[in-house]
């Protein structure tokens, strides 16, 4: 709009002096391409700072999602190697019937407990002798604590 | 002629009885070391009466304590309870109750193979009275007014109990054990139970683990471990508990009263292994460990009746036997004697308070069968050899054992006389181990 009433100001002053048939007109006022060009590197400018903030804005987006991303690969690789140690504590070792010593097969599970608990020096677990119901009530809580004792002190 | 015909149906009706008593025992499965031998015992018979919810109760009860007594040849006739006393004079002779003269057709009784007659009936609307009568001697032996008529009371029951017992004792010397009370574990709870399997109820509170009841020599406080290993000291009538100082450490197990119940032996597991310890009730204090060896673990301890010597379990042989032991812990040595590498594992022994016997369970083919090893010889001998039992607990009368047992599909506890090898089922619930007898309840004494 700006523009547009300049130029229709300059053909108006022509036509006027022609009809008087006087001297030569004065050279119309042409548009100011300076200010044209200035205003147009103030827009491209403003353009481009708002571009750039947006670039910005979502590259710390970006960021922080491949931190979180991160984080949560790492707690879940924690989560997984907590849980298989756990399970691998939890692990039963089996007695023949009436015996407290630990079978040479079973030694295997108790040194994986070992590994363990050498690797964490604050780590607390409970050792606990069971029996199946075929022994005596009373002799059984006997035989619970020797095979609690044998897997504690590693007898085989 | 009617005279004879009378002797002749007599006969006729008596045969039934004896051809019953040459029937083996109902547990087939029961080796007997003293052979049943019928007629022995002398024969009882429970007269009729007036019927009313209480006296029925009463001649029910004293009928099933009498029987449960294994010392009487319990007479039962088609129609037999129409046998009564008689009011007036008769042939048979009289005796005096209260303020009539009573007929008691003594001869009739003696035919029939009574040696004792038990009456039930009530003199008036507020009591009940059962009455012994020696029918060889035609006279009142015993007679017992109950205080209590209401069934639904406590001490009706009980009073009932005493005076079987009394009756026992008028007829044999020796004073039966119907007055006791079984104390036993049912899903991890402590219950007792009448001797005749009546009047069952829990003990231990509901959200404890107990086991190994054991009853304190006055039958009125019983200890007990409660999970993970604590002993307490129970009081059976108000319920309160005490807990055994020393065992608020590690795990505790196996209490046994002294017979002065003064000390309290006791099974403790560490990481020594378990060992036999004895705890002073009395003077609270003197904890002092009886057995060693970190290699083998000792429990179960059981006393002598004089309170100088124990009985347990100890695994030094490598299996678990019955050894001895002088109450100080001195003097440990072999006491079931067994065959190294083919006898099976020995457990829970339990003194008899005669201190003739010691029974325990041991595993023939790794199933548990109840053994009794006489003292004095030290020779044992297998009582039962159907199905598994276990846990055996003396009478009073050192004559019962009530055991654990699954032969009809469930662990519950059962009662074998050991002179008949006489079986039968005290406990009907889910589970029931451990069981406990208690010394005769003295709660109540029935009047003479």
């Amino acid at each position: 709009m700006r523009l547009t009433v300049p130029l229709t100001a300059g053909v108006a002053v022509i036509l006027v002096a022609y009809a008087c048939g006087g001297g030569p007109p004065p050279p119309p006022p042409g548009p100011d391409l300076d200010s044209l060009n200035e205003a147009q590197r103030v827009r491209d400018s403003i353009e481009a700072a708002r571009r750039a903030r947006e670039d910005s804005l979502e590259r710390v987006r970006r960021d922080r999602e491949r931190l979180e991303s991160t984080r949560s690969d790492s707690l879940d690789v924690m989560r997984r190697a907590s849980e298989r140690v756990r399970q691998q504590l939890e692990v039963m070792v089996h007695y023949e019937y009436n015996v407290a010593r630990v079978r040479s097969e079973d030694a295997r599970i108790l040194d994986a407990k070992l590994a363990i608990l050498q690797v964490n020096p604050g780590l607390r677990i409970q050792v606990s002798g069971h029996c199946d119901d075929r022994g005596s009530d009373e002799y059984n809580l006997a035989l619970g604590n020797r095979r609690a004792l044998a897997a504690k002190q590693g007898d085989r | 002629m009617c005279k004879a015909f009378f002797l002749v149906a007599i006969a006729a009706g008596a045969t039934p009885l004896y051809a019953q008593d040459s029937i083996p025992p109902i547990d087939r499965g029961v080796r007997i070391g003293i052979t049943y031998r019928p007629g022995v015992r002398p024969g009882l018979l429970v007269l009729g009466g007036a019927r009313s919810l209480v006296l029925d109760s009463a001649r029910a009860i004293l009928t099933r304590d009498l029987d449960y007594s294994d010392e009487f040849e319990m007479i039962t006739l088609p129609m037999g309870d129409s046998l009564s006393l008689g009011i007036g004079r008769g042939s048979g002779g009289t005796t005096s109750s209260a303020s009539q003269e009573q007929f008691v057709n003594y001869a009739l009784f003696a035919v029939l193979g009574a040696e004792f007659a038990v009456n039930v009936h009530s003199d008036d609307d507020s009591s009940v009275v059962m009455t012994l009568l020696d029918v060889q001697g035609q006279r009142f032996q015993r007679q017992v007014r109950m205080r209590s008529v209401d069934p639904s009371d406590h001490d009706f029951r009980l009073e009932i109990h005493s005076a079987a017992d009394e009756f026992v004792r008028a007829a044999t010397g020796v004073p039966g054990v119907a007055s006791t009370r079984i104390l036993f574990i049912n899903r991890s709870r402590i219950y007792r139970t009448d001797s005749d399997g009546a009047d069952t109820r829990p003990i231990s509170p509901p959200e404890v683990e107990a086991m190994s009841p054991a009853w304190a020599p006055d039958g009125r406080e019983a200890a007990y471990m409660e999970f993970p290993g604590t002993l307490y000291r129970h009081d059976i009538r108000s319920g309160s508990r005490l807990t055994v100082s020393p065992t608020v450490e590690y795990q505790n197990f196996t209490p046994e009263y002294s017979p002065d119940g003064r000390i309290l032996a006791f099974s403790r597991a560490t990481s020594d292994g378990t060992h036999v310890y004895t705890y002073n009730l009395a003077g609270d204090c003197c904890l002092q460990r009886l057995t060693v060896g970190r290699l083998y673990d000792n429990l179960s301890p059981t006393f002598s009746p004089d309170g100088r010597r124990i009985a347990f379990v100890s695994t030094r042989s490598g299996i678990a036997q019955i050894y001895v032991m002088d109450s100080d812990g001195t003097g440990q040595e072999l006491f079931a004697p067994f065959d190294f590498g083919v006898t099976g594992a020995s457990h829970a022994p339990q003194w008899s308070s005669d201190g003739l016997y010691v029974a325990f369970h041991r595993a023939i083919d790794r199933v548990p069968q109840i053994f009794v090893m006489e003292v004095a010889t030290q020779t044992v001998r297998q009582l039962t050899s159907l199905s598994r039992n276990s846990d055996p607990s003396w009478a009073p009368d050192s004559r019962h054992l009530s055991f654990v047992s699954n032969r009809t599909g469930s662990r519950q506890v059962w009662i074998i006389d050991i002179r008949t090898g006489r079986t039968r089922q005290l406990t009907r619930l889910g589970e029931a181990r451990l069981p406990a007898w208690s010394p005769r309840i003295i709660e109540q004494v029935p009047n003479n």
